[in-house]
């Protein structure tokens, strides 16, 4: 059939061409919308990428969690120190041998829907963590509690298709471990630990354990609408909007139950590049910028009208691990060789611009453990080619470095450099993230590049997941696990603070435990201490440094502090002009 | 030519089942962990990992898998994001209008600088302006978007402060993307329209057209541009479509939260549904795309007859 121009088309081409771009203009004019908004009252932070959730029980990078600890609250929280602090809990009581946990919940407090807080929802907040529907991968944050994973091996068990009978019934009612009552008119909350377990308090001020609504989950689920869609919590802040890849913007929660945020808007920005972020900065669009590697030179110089620059160190650790089930890693000459070899002195220097503390074993300055002392190994090319020899590797030999960040790059070619001086022939292997870590699943590599933010500021957090065999499949070492699990089911002294008259009445006897569980703390640094220094000795990791950053902040922010752990600040204090 | 359209979109039926058949099995034969984006840096314990792949029915065998997804995606149901535990296509459909509309504009000035200049430049060859013109056209093709992107964040952001330097909002912050993206298409369109547009001027309707006593500008844009539009509109829809097919870089670039990022970002997170869910959804738009230019041949040409 011939095509009817005339009556499909009536205009000329010409014409038609002139329309369709008039229609094009009006419609993108039409589609943009508004314009850029005020920035008084708001301050205006960026992140690289989308968080990955905005739902607290599913959130395990440093953005998620920082913006969940944001919108929600806890039973206690951690400061910009880092030290406990009582958040929806108005009291704690612990008990001696720090196995159980009492909670009084404040009275009156809301959700930012206006929703009441009950202890129920915080039974059920915690529960759903554990539960399989949830699809967590923070659990661990909870496992210690009596019953976690009964609980949650029990619910599997009931989607899979098992009967109620063939069920333990402890786990039918929830998590044996947390139980919920009142007494004289206030909502407790008791938890019950398998053993002491001394981060608990720290892993329960982790976004996991946050207090989410549970009529408003229930709801978000029969509605078929995604929870993190429109979270609600009881942090001082709630979520105006999230636009994938643009911006999540959070507004004050004028139900929160403490002070308002001074601020009354946050905003934080998906810049995707670092050169958009100064450019950004440098135009207003940003109020803190965390100024990269290639620039620090250059900012340094910077008048501080521009911008006042803070250099912060951070609870982390870049290190490169062996894996010491393949040869020649499983022989400890070639690592202390490979570590003598490596000049990270000069890296941190003429790479990293100071950027770093160059470290000497896995635990960071700032935490219990840390030894002041302790000196790196020196950089010394003849004692590795010496170790070398001695191991049977006169003539060196070659070896893979599997890493993710292009940023890592420069780093590892100096390594690689300084690796060839004693014979060590090193290739790069760049993966990206999700490739890296099948290939670390699944024991393929020599040496792989790590890079480990603290979760929570406590030792156990750099040693047990790094370092445990139960955490780490490309290393053992007996003695070292020993210690880590004995220190971390010592008292600790931030928890022995708490113990209280839960089972005891007597004012003096609290007194005297209290001061013995804190005198008995004092052993999970000694512990610490060694358990560091024997990681160091065995050199399971060529421990490179803990990183600073340059942050540069914009001179209208007053206020602005950054925290020791992603978790730690709500900018509660934070002004702009 | 209802019938010649209705044969083209039942073409589409074995075009984007090839499309996810093709999708679903390279993601997964693909190196990567998609549990890794839900685990960060820590590891899973292998009874927790068995648990979560169970969860999200990555255990089952492939062929299972695949079965399922199939019977989803023709019930119009793109699966389910495992990463931001949404529906596909409410995902899809967030970031899409933001790359339609850098696409349109993209084009919009494309079009407009681009059939200008290879205009001007063909019924003024030789001249200077014609030279300048070549020269400029073979530099836009040559510059790499995110070269030109970064320039002119430099000056007409950073240094003139006269449009932001990124982001998605009002009008100012789609002028200096779609510029950008627009660029390579202006230096391909101006010398395509030259191109044509000489050839086209030689030819002896115009002539006649002249003799009949045809202004200047009737001759140029009735007769001659009409019929030089043919390979320009090739290049248009091409271009086009693989605009909405998501503009990676020039979205890098400018931060601007459209479709490129989004696919980038999925295949980053092993984001299985997501992958495919976009891949078809762009299939779909480029197949339509080409149907739509196929159309317009027939009214630019009324001699071009589809039966």
């Amino acid at each position: 059939m011939e095509i009817q121009r005339t009556f499909l088309f009536p205009l000329s081409p010409a014409r038609a061409t002139l329309a369709l771009l008039v229609i094009c203009c009006a419609f993108f004019w039409l589609s943009c919308g508004g314009g850029s908004e005020s920035a008084k009252g708001t301050l205006y932070l960026y992140e690289p990428k989308n968080p990955t959730t905005l739902d607290p029980a599913c959130s395990w990078g440093v953005f998620d969690g920082r913006v969940c600890s944001m919108i929600f609250s806890g039973l206690i929280r951690l400061d910009e120190n880092g030290q406990v602090v009582t958040d929806l809990a108005d009291g704690l009581s612990v008990s001696e041998d720090q196995t159980r946990f009492q909670f009084v919940l404040k009275e009156g407090i809301h959700f930012a829907n206006g929703d009441p807080i009950t202890a129920y929802d915080v039974k059920y907040s915690l529960e759903r963590v554990l539960h399989p529907d949830t699809q967590s991968t923070t659990t661990w944050v909870l496992e210690k509690i009596l019953g976690a994973k009964g609980y949650t091996e029990a619910q599997a068990a009931i989607k899979a298709g098992a009967s109620h009978d063939e069920i333990d019934p402890v786990f039918l009612e929830g998590v044996p471990g947390i139980e919920i009552y009142e007494i004289s008119g206030h909502q407790v909350l008791n938890i019950r630990l398998n053993e002491p377990f001394a981060p608990f308090l720290s892993l329960l001020a982790m976004p996991a354990a946050a207090i989410v609504s549970a009529t408003d989950v229930r709801e978000a689920k029969e509605a078929g609408r995604s929870f993190e869609e429109n979270p609600v919590g009881a942090g001082p802040w709630k979520l105006d909007h999230w636009t994938r890849d643009k911006e999540i913007v959070l507004v004050r929660n004028d139900k929160y139950w403490d002070e308002l945020p001074k601020l009354e808007k946050i905003v934080f920005r998906i810049i995707p590049t670092d050169a958009n972020a100064v450019s950004e900065f440098e135009t207003g669009g940003l109020d803190v910028l965390n100024v990269p590697l290639p620039e620090v030179p250059l900012w340094r110089q910077k008048t501080q009208d521009k911008a006042i620059l803070h250099e912060i160190q951070q609870l982390h650790l870049f290190f490169l691990a062996f894996n010491t089930t393949r040869k020649p890693f499983d022989d400890l000459r070639v690592r202390k060789a490979m570590v003598h070899a490596a000049d990270i002195g000069l890296i941190l220097k003429t790479i990293r611009e100071d950027l770093g503390i160059q470290a000497k074993g896995a635990i960071p300055p700032g935490l219990l453990g840390y030894d002041e002392e302790r000196q790196p190994f020196p950089h010394d090319p003849e004692l590795a080619r010496t170790l070398l020899q001695e191991a049977g590797y006169a003539n060196g030999f070659e070896c893979e470095i599997l890493y993710t960040s292009p940023d890592t790059r420069p780093v590892l070619e100096a390594l690689q450099a300084q690796f060839s001086k004693v014979g060590i022939s090193v290739r790069l292997n760049r993966a990206e993230w999700s490739t890296y870590r099948e290939l670390r699943n699944q024991n393929n590599y020599d040496i792989a590049y790590y890079e480990w933010y603290a979760d929570y500021p406590d030792p156990d957090n750099f040693l047990f997941p790094l370092f445990h065999s139960s955490q780490n499949k490309r290393y053992r070492n007996a003695e070292v696990d020993n210690i880590i699990e004995t220190a971390r089911n010592l008292p600790d002294e931030t928890t022995a603070h708490f113990i209280d008259i839960m089972l005891m009445r007597n004012p003096k006897l609290v007194e005297v435990t209290r001061e013995k569980a804190v005198v008995d703390a004092k052993e999970r640094e000694r512990l610490y201490q060694l358990a560091d220094r024997l990681l160091y000795e065995d050199c399971p990791a060529i421990f490179m440094w803990h990183r600073k950053i340059l942050q540069a902040v914009n001179p209208r922010v007053e206020g602005y502090r950054e925290p020791l752990t992603f978790n730690g600040t709500r900018f509660m204090e934070v002004e702009t002009g | 030519m209802t019938t010649y359209i209705f044969r083209r979109l039942l073409l589409l039926i074995p075009i984007l089942w090839g499309v996810a058949t093709i999708t679903f099995f390279l993601a997964r034969v693909a190196p990567g962990d998609p549990l890794s984006m839900l685990a960060g840096q820590r590891e899973l314990s292998e009874e927790r990992r068995a648990q979560l792949e169970k969860e999200l029915g990555l255990d089952r065998p492939l062929i299972i898998q695949y079965a399922d997804y199939m019977t989803d995606v023709i019930k119009g149901d793109l699966g389910y994001s495992f990463v931001y535990k949404q529906p596909v296509t409410s995902l899809i459909l967030e970031c899409f209008p933001r790359t339609l509309v850098l696409a349109v504009s993209a084009m919009v000035v494309a079009v407009i600088i681009g059939i200008a200049g290879g205009m001007v430049s063909a019924l003024l060859p030789n001249t200077l302006y014609d030279r300048i013109a070549i020269f400029l056209s073979l530099l836009g093709i040559s510059t790499p978007v995110f070269w030109l992107g970064q320039l002119l964040i430099l000056l007409v952001a950073v240094n003139w402060r006269l449009l932001p330097p990124s982001g998605y909002g009002g009008l100012p912050f789609l002028i200096l993307p779609a510029i950008a993206l627009g660029t390579q298409s202006v230096a391909l369109l101006a010398r395509m329209t030259r191109a044509t547009m000489l050839e086209v001027l030689g030819e002896e309707y115009l002539r006649t057209a002249r003799a009949k006593g045809c202004t200047p500008v009737q001759v140029v844009f009735r007769h001659a541009f009409s019929n030089a539009l043919i390979p320009i509109v090739t290049v248009v829809g091409l271009d086009f479509a693989s605009y909405l097919s998501g503009s990676v870089l020039t979205e890098t670039v400018f931060s601007w939260p459209g479709l490129g990022r989004f696919i980038v970002g999925a295949i980053a997170n092993r984001d299985y549904a997501v992958i495919s869910g976009a891949v078809i959804f762009c299939a779909f738009f480029f197949v339509l795309i080409n149907l739509i230019v196929d159309i317009l041949y027939a009214w630019l040409d009324p001699r071009i007859k589809y039966a």
